[in-house]
């Protein structure tokens, strides 16, 4: 991450505590859930102990966190740049993930490398397409018959 | 029988060439391994694990050593040139080396840390030759409260080492201990955190989530700022991958340094190769003295961690084969691999299978040597990498991610946690905390649990257990050290460099 020129009396006091509101919010819903187990004795602590006490601290640290912050610069890069490639790698792995078991390897990791390769805006469908199929061969190669690993090869 | 007659039988063994086949190709497929993202050691190991049963017991575990160590020796390069530990324990490598490569230094950096991970590896089986039944009886003295007192020390270790703040590094540790509780808690059966999510129940794939958290947020972060970073893959010349007399003289106490944490750390069960990386860095960072600041790439990052880890990897055999206290999920496997063949590792295996373990000392040395020869003349390769267009190459990377990810455990559900965590790295990096400390704290949460707990059982439930013991308490005393090392170091460069200069130095100056 490089760093960037702005005045930092650009950003809201909002903006600032969204790391402790993050961590706040993580404690809470943690803290939540922890606190419907068992909390046990200190002779045994039960499966709630050792949860609770985490949570405690983290609620702790975001609060402190409040104070610490003042010095956090929100990263700047806008979201339209960025929606195509997250949306682009992360839908890869949940396309892959669903293709795995259901289409076989070959297919699976065409569909992973052409939807990850035009998560980036500047390569061609074309492209994407050749990229994926080559390596939709190799994996191939590699997994299935180096490595023998139990993958189906295709849908069949 | 003498020492040097023991270790000379070890070698009558290691050096027959059926032996020193496996040795090497173990030592080959770990650097390969330890090199392609997404295949961490633990899923080669668990291949080969049914190969190994038909050989003889010596040969199979020379193997699966040279496997494990090899590892660290490749895990390195993925590190330092793209940002991708191969291991967990090369995360902290990631850090100064991949600094470094930004900077066109990466030959320089994976010459530098080859020559580290040997020298850590030398330092390391000389300990674990000489010391490892004297050290073992050392080790023997660690009670739960002894264990519960080393994670705390580990765990407040590495948030002293993260690049940025050390509190938020704290902050980090923590989220990654309620991770690492995510499944069933063993001693009630309770299943925890698994959100109805039936892939949750056996806790969180370790995998999934440090390749979610360092390869695709890394990748996705690249993608994102493709306008200005994509192209400026560095050019790397053949006498650039020379380290000149300056640098390896620099790097001697590093590496020293490095190698006697690791091969310490590495000893006791838990801490291993990860821990003791993130240690040396820490040890580092604060002993730096002029020269690159960390985090713009110094050298001493790079080769402190990498013989800290590979002297780790060495020495953790010591719990693992002496007291059967795996210190990792990958000696946990060798240990299986042990009991199949029937040897029962434990205190009186050195006595029972003199030959098995001696010979595999043997292995160790010669398995480093192959290593070295091994990297060097492929340093260049690795380096290459970089030259590959980052469009092809980041596809690839997904693609070992993906089918590594998934055949850890035929998971479908593995892969959808790996978009997730990528999802939450990118929100953690874009609140400026950093993945490292998380992903300690998921590995040693469940650690720190168990052995709270016997502690406490122990001592009939007196929390005090904790700080009676000498050991114990001074471990605590030790973790107190740091964070007191840390906040008065923060304090004070905030002091001195005043608010002009904190922007320059944001990611250290904000804790």
């Amino acid at each position: 991450m490089a760093d960037r020129n702005f005045t930092s009396s650009g950003w809201s006091t909002a903006r600032r505590m969204y790391p402790a509101l993050f961590l706040g919010g993580v404690g809470a819903v943690y803290g939540g859930i922890a606190l419907t187990y068992p909390l046990g004795s200190v002779l045994r602590p039960g499966a709630g102990f050792l949860p609770v006490v985490l949570a405690a601290i983290m609620l702790l640290m975001a609060v402190t966190l409040c104070f610490l912050s003042t010095k956090y610069e929100p990263d700047q890069t806008p979201f339209s740049q960025s929606a195509r490639p997250i949306a682009g790698v992360l839908g890869s792995f949940l396309i892959f993930g669903f293709a795995i078991e259901r289409l076989g390897i070959v297919i699976a990791v065409f569909l992973l490398v052409f939807v990850s390769a035009v998560a980036r805006s500047r390569t061609t469908i074309g492209e994407a397409a050749l990229l994926a199929a080559g390596l939709s061969a190799l994996a191939t190669v590699i997994f299935v018959i180096c490595l023998e690993l139990p993958l189906s090869l295709g849908w069949w | 029988m003498s020492i040097f007659g023991e270790i000379g039988q070890g070698f009558a063994v290691a050096t027959s060439w059926q032996n020193l086949t496996f040795c090497f190709g173990g030592v080959a497929l770990g650097t390969v391994v330890g090199v392609l993202p997404g295949l961490p050691p633990i899923t080669t190991i668990a291949i080969l694990l049914p190969i190994t049963f038909y050989l003889e017991p010596t040969s199979a575990l020379i193997m699966l050593a040279g496997i494990y160590y090899g590892a660290q020796f490749g895990g390195s390069q993925t590190a330092i040139l793209l940002n991708l530990p191969g291991t967990t324990s090369h995360a902290v490598t990631a850090l100064e080396g991949y600094e470094l490569t930004k900077r066109g230094k990466a030959g320089t950096a994976v010459v530098m840390a080859t020559l580290a991970s040997f020298f850590g590896g030398c330092i390391a089986t000389i300990v674990v030759m000489t010391l490892a039944p004297a050290l073992s009886r050392m080790a023997l003295q660690f009670g739960p409260a002894e264990y519960f007192a080393l994670i705390i020390l580990g765990l407040i270790a590495a948030s002293a080492l993260s690049h940025g703040s050390f509190f938020k590094g704290l902050c980090m540790v923590v989220l990654g201990l309620l991770l690492g509780l995510t499944g069933i808690d063993v001693n009630s059966g309770q299943i925890r955190f698994s959100f109805g999510q039936s892939g949750l129940v056996d806790g969180i794939n370790f995998v999934a989530l440090a390749m979610g958290l360092f390869g695709v947020t890394e990748i996705i972060q690249r993608l994102c700022s493709a306008a200005n970073c994509e192209g400026s893959v560095s050019q790397v010349r053949a006498r650039d991958l020379v380290p000149s007399a300056r640098q390896l003289r620099e790097n001697v106490t590093p590496m020293m340094r490095g190698s006697v944490i690791g091969s310490i750390l590495g000893i006791v069960p838990g801490a291993g190769p990860t821990v003791s990386a993130f240690v040396s860095y820490a040890a580092e960072k604060k002993l730096a003295r002029g020269g690159t600041p960390f985090g713009e790439g110094a050298l001493a990052g790079v080769t402190g961690p990498e013989s800290s880890n590979n002297a780790a990897a060495q020495t953790s055999f010591i719990p693992t084969l002496t007291l059967g206290l795996p210190g990792d999920v990958t000696m946990a496997l060798m240990l299986g691999a042990l009991m199949i063949h029937g040897v029962t590792p434990g205190p009186h295996m050195i006595a029972e299978h003199p030959t098995l373990f001696w010979a595999l000392i043997a292995s160790m040395w010669l398995g480093n040597l192959m290593l070295l020869f091994l990297n060097l003349p492929l340093v260049g390769l690795w380096v290459r990498l970089l030259s590959v267009p980052y469009q092809y190459l980041y596809p690839t990377v997904l693609m070992f991610i993906a089918v590594g990810v998934y055949s850890i455990g035929n998971s479908t559900f593995d892969v959808m946690l790996t978009a997730i965590f990528g999802f939450m790295g990118l929100v953690l990096s874009r609140l400026q905390f950093e993945p490292a400390p998380l992903l300690l704290g998921f590995i040693l949460g469940p650690l720190l649990e168990e052995n709270m707990r016997r502690a406490l059982l122990i001592s009939h439930g007196d929390p005090l257990v904790f700080i009676d013991q000498p050991i114990s308490a001074g471990l605590l005393a030790l973790a107190f050290v740091v964070i007191g090392w840390s906040v008065v170091t923060a304090l004070g460069r905030r002091a001195f460099r005043g608010p002009v200069a904190a922007k320059s130095t944001r990611r250290r100056t904000h804790d």
